[in-house]
């Protein structure tokens, strides 16, 4: 800003009487003797002191005024410029303050109560999850509070936190966020959400542990967080969800036993731990789970042995323990699970023989026992399967003559039988590798 | 026409669609009425000597706006602007938001600025305070704290430490 001294008239220029001078705003660089020299007209010369207002002399309100014209993602950013405007800024978390509610009113519209939102979200919704967690409180409540559904897989463009926000929509019954950039924790608030009957998250880079509250969400029929990073030992207190149907926590870095307690969702219909760092035995309480359709706890380090009681499992349909540490005989009851369509269990350490009871499984398509140290003849009974597709048995110690019905099998694609050194054909087939 | 004075006693005429822009003075006639002729005072709201065309200072083109002449000529400017419509769900405000003509009026400097910030403020003008307000977030947009500083002298009184927890809270924030 230009000095008032530039602006004050020469006295040697036409102006000679200067009636008053008006300081409030301006900085007054001149010795009052020199004007009084220059401009004796001067009858009364009030000064006031010198009132430059800047932002952070401006009230508070003013300040917030201000700052709620800026994006919610950067506001915080300035809580440093000094003392005042922190002051004004202060965005306490759970607090819905003034400022919080000023700022979000300018830059959302009022929520359309439009169903599609749970499926699309709006320019705002893809952005509260960057904006500084009394902002994500606010926005939860004030714009969300309405959806039943989010479901906004794949939508959400920009990596952020899985908001602790989404606890306070207790109303909501599924939450569904694959694939949307997703890192941190999984929030404690969360689980404060008991109407929820779908939560998915897959697909993100989540990680630490799950809480041991998610035992509180009695509503929930499907939980899966898939391709994550969550790690710690499985929460015991999943055995609370007694409506669960669908659990999905494979492809993350879960470690320690499965809890046995698990046996106590009787509702459940698909239980998938693969890919994790899991120890310790298949409980046998797994056994009392008799909707079970698929159990799949492949790539692990479980140890032990498949119980026996597994023949209690009637609905199940697959089954898929490859690469475990899986130990002793296959058991023949096995075989009582008329609906199995798949018997995967490469890569592990069972010995004995294939129990002929596997015969009996008419509807199997895949039989896969690769890698272990199977010894003994293979059934004839297993050439009965019509249904059979791929007979995977290669490396293990098999021995003695195929059986001819293999040949006669009619859906049979693919035969592996190689590295079996005691094993013998005197017959071949498409398919058959020896 | 309502009379009006400001802080430093200079009385102005208005008429009354331009002085009921402000909300204050629109409430100060409806609660003393017509019949009274006495000015209203606005003593929150100074400077306005230089009202018949900033005569003293004629030669320097860019002089500060006072605040009330100022404040007079923006609801001059907007006397036949439609009343506002209310929020519409459609799309909201935003700072980029600014009529050319508002532009070229907050075109000042700093301390004018605040200080029409302020009358707006106090006078209850609604659509001034905004565009005032936009007009300030608008220079503060996409600058760092220092940069932030240096453009409106603001001193940094935090002690280090005090930095260091604001510093670490906004971490937590985000990261709650």
């Amino acid at each position: 800003m230009e000095s008032a001294q530039s602006r004050l008239p020469n006295s040697n220029h036409t102006e000679r009487e200067l009636a008053a001078i008006e300081t409030s705003q301006r900085t007054l660089h001149l010795s009052i003797e020199a004007l009084l020299e220059q401009q004796p007209s001067i009858r009364h010369l009030k000064l006031r002191p010198v009132e430059r207002w800047s932002i952070s002399t401006l009230p508070t309100e003013l300040i917030q005024e201000i700052f709620s014209w800026m994006d919610p993602a950067s506001i915080a950013f300035y809580r440093l410029l000094s003392r005042h405007v922190n002051a004004a800024l202060s965005l306490a978390p759970n607090e819905s303050s003034h400022f919080v509610r000023l700022c979000l009113s300018r830059h959302c519209p009022k929520p359309t109560l439009s169903e599609a939102r749970s499926y699309f979200p709006s320019k705002t919704d893809s952005e509260f999850l960057q904006w500084p967690c009394a902002f994500q409180d606010s926005y939860a409540r004030f714009y969300l509070r309405h959806l039943l559904r989010i479901c906004w897989s794949q939508q959400l463009q920009f990596p952020s936190r899985l908001t602790a926000s989404f606890g306070i929509l207790n109303q909501l019954t599924s939450l569904q966020l694959c694939s949307c950039f997703m890192y941190g924790p999984f929030p404690v608030e969360l689980t404060e959400l008991t109407s929820l009957e779908t939560l998915i998250l897959d697909d993100n880079t989540l990680d630490g542990p799950l809480p041991s509250s998610i035992g509180e969400m009695t509503s929930l029929l499907e939980l899966s967080v898939n391709s994550n990073r969550f790690s710690g030992s499985i929460p015991a207190s999943l055995s609370l969800l007694s409506n669960l149907i669908y659990l999905n926590l494979g492809n993350n870095e879960f470690t320690g036993n499965i809890p046995a307690q698990l046996g106590q969702l009787k509702q459940l219909q698909e239980l998938h731990l693969y890919v994790n760092h899991l120890a310790g035995p298949i409980p046998v309480e797994l056994c009392s789970l008799i909707n079970l359709q698929k159990l799949d706890l492949h790539d692990n380090a479980l140890s032990g042995t498949i119980p026996h009681e597994i023949h209690a499992l009637k609905k199940l349909n697959g089954i898929n323990l490859t690469c475990n540490n899986l130990s002793g005989a296959i058991p023949a009851t096995i075989g009582l699970l008329p609906d199995l369509k798949y018997l995967l269990a490469d890569r592990n350490a069972f010995t004995g023989r294939i129990p002929p009871e596997i015969g009996q499984l008419v509807q199997l398509r895949h039989l896969h026992l690769r890698e272990n140290q199977l010894s003994g003849e293979i059934p004839v009974e297993i050439g009965r399967l019509e249904n059979l597709w791929g007979l995977l048995l290669s490396s293990n110690r098999l021995e003695g003559l195929v059986p001819a019905e293999l040949r006669s099998m009619r859906c049979i694609i693919q035969c592996d039988l190689r590295n079996n050194a005691g094993l013998k054909c005197d017959f071949m087939f498409d398919g058959l590798e020896l | 026409m309502v009379r009006i004075t400001s802080s430093d006693s200079q009385e102005f005429s208005v008429s009354q669609d331009i002085a009921c822009q402000s909300q204050l003075i629109k409430n100060m006639i409806e609660d003393v009425g017509d019949a009274d002729e006495q000015p209203i005072p606005l003593p929150n709201v100074a400077g306005a000597i230089l009202q018949k065309g900033g005569s003293c200072f004629p030669s320097i083109s860019n002089a500060p706006k006072l605040t009330l002449f100022a404040v007079i000529e923006y609801a001059t400017m907007h006397k036949d602007d439609p009343p506002s419509a209310p929020e519409t769900d459609a799309k909201p405000s935003t700072s980029e938001d600014i009529e050319d003509r508002d532009k070229q009026f907050l075109n000042v400097d700093q301390g004018t600025l605040f200080e029409i910030i302020l009358a707006a403020n106090y006078l209850d003008m609604k659509s001034l305070l905004d565009v005032g307000c936009k007009t300030v977030a608008n220079m503060i947009k996409g600058k760092t704290v220092e940069e932030v500083r240096a453009l409106f002298n603001i001193v940094n009184d935090f002690t280090p430490e005090e930095e260091e927890q604001i510093r670490k809270e906004n971490e937590w924030c985000e990261d709650r």
